[in-house]
């Protein structure tokens, strides 16, 4: 086995996390800068606006024009922002990739331009009156259009009904009656509060001599902040008192079928290699129970997935069928899942769900978004072991700890999203 | 045996044989990955729905979405299904169909040689019969329903309505409820004789390996196979007109925000591998500069409310077909088209030499970058490959890129006449 790579931690003078690692593989160096905010629905919609309203212009480059113009100019550098939810975090993420010299004709120090950069447009902006404004509208409209995508609007309306009384319930981007209530004056402030003392942490990868990187990173992204320790924002819930059945009707053509469960398991706990092992045999590769069953023996549906949440500890299984399929489906669906209860786990699904997680993890160490992914949802969770540890853990999952965890897995919400009554497919 | 074809700019090299059957291998090992990958293509894709039978020498017309059907139904082994075997040895395996390539490939990191194998072992034995060609149109079905619900996917696929008369690229590459009900294991087994020879296809490998040792077993492997001797295909394409079949198509879905999409057909189509691929980029390039977040025509629009930052455009040249295809969400479509395509028209003003250098640039990068995914490259090189193009030459056509050719682009591409355009609203 091949080395697998590690990040090496560094905290600058005014207490950023910095994790920097060198890998000759890149042609790229990536920097990212994340930020980490406790999720509330009175909170989101203002959270997740600030990033977009920075990307719109800094002092130094005052429309997003002349910042486009700007990353073109350090050939094709790509800047991303991205708002996710993890557990009951809300994570602003701000990305920016440049290609390494080393390939270039012209030897320009992309990677130095390129910090500076990200530094202007978060530290540095312009926030104008008109930029909130419009982007106001822009998010408004990204909330809203959540149900132009059916599978994701049916995934997020089960998370909804499954955490109700929970902040884990509220979409990644807020709700649209707290983003109106936003305006320059609250976002400004809402915004300098948050780079003063919201818990920040920098990633940057790729071929490179770490020590330097961590001194250009320090002398570059030097403003007033105040470290506060990571703290995961998350109430892990394991009690189910009743199952509910949620239906709803929109003009879709396919049946969009849900189901949550309640894990309680997280990244930070022991439980969950084995956990990885369960969703892994429930419903992740193509020797799944589900894809198996649900798909190549029933032959009822495309796609029959199961994925982890693994900072609120929750589990989903989606499926789109025909409508008149429902109860058939739901009923296979769940006999897989009492299956692996009853130990039901042949020598092949464990054996072979164990290399395809390895495969999986040693994949990871080749991509360098991945990497910083794994790498922050293990600080996350207060547990940020190296690739090898992580797989080293995963070898010695044994089937008994798998069928103990299988013990703990609760049905929480089935939603159904189906055709209205009495409509043709075409709304009529 | 290996031929090397080096790069010193992207410090990589490139390694190729023709093996005696007619399969192209192509190879680039990548040191310090802990993955390989593999992929197995063919010039096949949903496009090539008429042919001449190479047994009867007759003229055939296969059911729309066959190619991808068989896709699908590759999978099936006659003892055991491939993706078990792949289970077996940790690799993760996939398949894809566009309009010109069928793909399988896997990635692995383990026990590469064995599951290279498997890959080639599963595409050179079909094993069709009725009774798992009925049980996959269940599964197609779903799949086409899925696409059914997504406005995104019907705003685009309008759009190609409305540009082309006959052109089977206007054609959903899973075909449709219908014409999959027509697929039977002949029809099934006629498209795989011809179009699954050795000699239509392509083996690309890349990642962390040994050349010599894997083109041994490649090449063991293909000797222990019998194939008649490559003749080519005869593929027949319908004459297209130049002109688009319909300006506007409009349909209504639920939608919270309309959806469009503005199209111009292209009436250049070069043969010539070089030139199309050159032709290609320079009209991405063309419209980066135009309407690209760059430009002040975007900048405008987006200030304007009438467009968002979903907005993007995208270029390609088939056989026999071509178009620049552009869109996103929008509240006002019908106040956003007349000031999009005045914009586009007024255009020829922003090309410059500064921006062209600055869009060189651009691009080089972002080629450059595609080489750190592997599956990206893996993906981009057949694409290249089966229009003529070694993917390691592109960096090269970026940097001969001249203000002339994006002028003399613009003079081809931006006209009224050629343009479509496609909306979803919710009434």
């Amino acid at each position: 086995m091949k080395e697998v790579i590690e990040f090496t931690h560094y905290q600058s003078k005014n207490q950023l996390d910095l994790f920097v690692c060198n890998n000759p593989k890149f042609k790229t160096n990536l920097i990212q800068l994340f930020i980490i905010e406790p999720l509330s629905a009175a909170k989101a919609s203002k959270t997740a606006l600030v990033p977009f309203v920075l990307y719109r212009g800094s002092q130094k480059f005052p429309s997003r024009r002349d910042l486009k113009i700007r990353l073109d100019q350090l050939y094709g550098a790509d800047l991303t922002i991205s708002v996710t939810k993890r557990g009951e975090n809300q994570i602003l993420g701000f990305t920016l990739e440049v290609v390494n010299e080393e390939f270039l004709p012209e030897k320009e120090p992309l990677l130095e331009q390129g910090m500076k950069l990200l530094f202007e447009i978060i530290f540095n902006p312009l926030f104008a009156e008109g930029f909130v404004e419009q982007e106001k509208d822009f998010l408004k409209q990204d909330i809203v259009s959540l149900i132009n995508d059916k599978y994701s609007y049916s995934i997020q309306r089960c998370y909804q009904e499954m955490c109700k009384q929970e902040p884990f319930g509220v979409f990644k981007l807020g709700e649209v009656d707290e983003l109106e209530k936003i305006n320059q004056g609250v976002l400004y402030r809402y915004y300098q509060e948050m780079i003063n003392s919201s818990y920040m942490a920098l990633f940057v990868i790729g071929d490179l001599a770490e020590e330097r990187v961590a001194e250009q990173l320090e002398q570059i992204f030097s403003f007033r902040h105040r470290q506060p320790s990571l703290a995961n924002n998350t109430t892990v819930v394991s009690a189910v008192n009743q199952t509910k059945e949620i239906i709803e009707e929109l003009n879709v053509r396919q049946g969009k079928l849900c189901l949550g469960f309640r894990t309680a398991i997280t990244r930070g706990d022991s439980a969950y290699y084995p956990l990885l092992f369960y969703n892994g045999i429930l419903g992740s590769f193509p020797h799944s129970k589900l894809f198996q069953n649900v798909r190549e023996k029933e032959g009822l549906a495309y796609y029959a997935d199961s994925y982890l949440e693994s900072t609120k500890g929750l589990l989903m299984i989606t499926s789109g069928i025909d409508f008149p399929n429902y109860e058939r489906a739901r009923e296979i669906i769940l006999l897989q899942v009492e299956q692996i209860k009853q130990g039901q786990i042949t020598d092949n699904e464990y054996q072979w769900t164990k290399k395809a997680l390895l495969n999986r993890y040693r994949s990871v160490a080749d991509a360098n978004k991945a990497l910083s992914s794994h790498y922050l949802l293990g600080l996350i969770n207060h547990k940020t072991e190296s690739i090898d540890q992580f797989m080293k853990e995963l070898e010695q999952v044994t089937k008994e700890e798998i069928i103990e965890v299988a013990q703990k897995i609760q049905l929480d919400t089935i939603y159904f999203l189906k055709k209205e009554e009495g409509k043709d497919a075409t709304g009529n | 045996m290996l031929q090397v074809i080096s790069n010193a700019i992207l410090r990589e090299q490139l390694l190729t044989a023709k093996l005696n059957n007619g399969l192209t291998v192509y190879m680039l090992p990548r040191p310090g990955f802990n993955k390989q990958y593999a992929i197995f293509a063919t010039n096949y894709g949903s496009i090539d729905n008429s042919f001449i039978n190479p047994a009867t020498g007759q003229e055939v017309n296969v059911p729309d979405g066959i190619a991808h059907f068989l896709e699908h139904k590759l999978f099936v082994g006659e003892e055991q299904d491939a993706f078990s075997r792949f289970a077996q040895l940790g690799a993760s395996a996939n398949a894809y169909t566009n309009y010109v390539n069928t793909a399988y490939l896997f990635n692995s990191s383990e026990k590469f040689e064995d599951s290279l194998e498997n890959l080639l072992n599963f595409v050179q034995s079909p094993f069709f019969n009725e009774e798992n060609v009925e049980k996959e149109k269940g599964i197609i079905a779903q799949e086409i329903s899925m696409y059914d619900d997504q406005p995104n996917y019907q705003v685009f696929y309008n759009l190609l309505q409305g540009l082309y008369y006959h052109h089977p690229v206007k054609i959903d590459i899973a075909g449709t409820l219908a014409s999959i009900e027509k697929i039977n294991k002949e029809l099934l087994y006629l498209c795989y004789n011809t179009f699954y020879h050795p000699g239509n296809m392509l083996l690309f490998l890349t990642g962390d390996f040994n050349p010599e040792q894997l083109l041994r077993t490649i090449m063991d492997n293909q000797q222990s196979k019998d194939y008649p001797k490559w003749k080519g295909i005869k593929r027949l394409i319908p004459t297209e007109p130049a002109s688009v079949y319909k300006k506007v198509i409009k349909e209504v879905m639920d939608v919270s925000i309309p959806l469009f999409q503005l199209g111009f057909k292209e009436t250049k189509l070069p043969v010539n591998p070089r030139e199309l691929v050159k032709q290609e980029i320079t009209s991405e390039m063309l419209f980066e500069i135009l309407v690209g977040k760059g430009s002040k025509l975007y900048q405008t629009l987006y200030e304007q409310g009438l467009l968002d930052d979903h907005f993007h455009y995208y270029y390609t040249l088939g056989k026999g077909y071509g178009y620049l295809a552009m869109g996103g969400e929008s509240r006002k479509p019908e106040e956003l088209y007349p000031k999009l395509l005045a914009g586009l028209k007024d255009g020829e003003k922003c090309l410059k030499e500064e921006v062209v250098q600055r869009q060189i640039r651009q691009f080089i990068g972002d080629y450059i970058e595609n080489f750190n995914s592997l599956s990206t490259l893996s993906a981009e090189f057949v694409s290249y490959f089966f229009r003529g193009i070694n993917y390691l030459d592109i960096l090269e056509i970026i940097r001969g890129i001249k203000l002339s050719d994006l002028k003399e682009r613009f003079k081809e591409l931006v006209r009224e006449e050629q343009a479509v355009s496609s909306i979803i609203t919710s009434d």
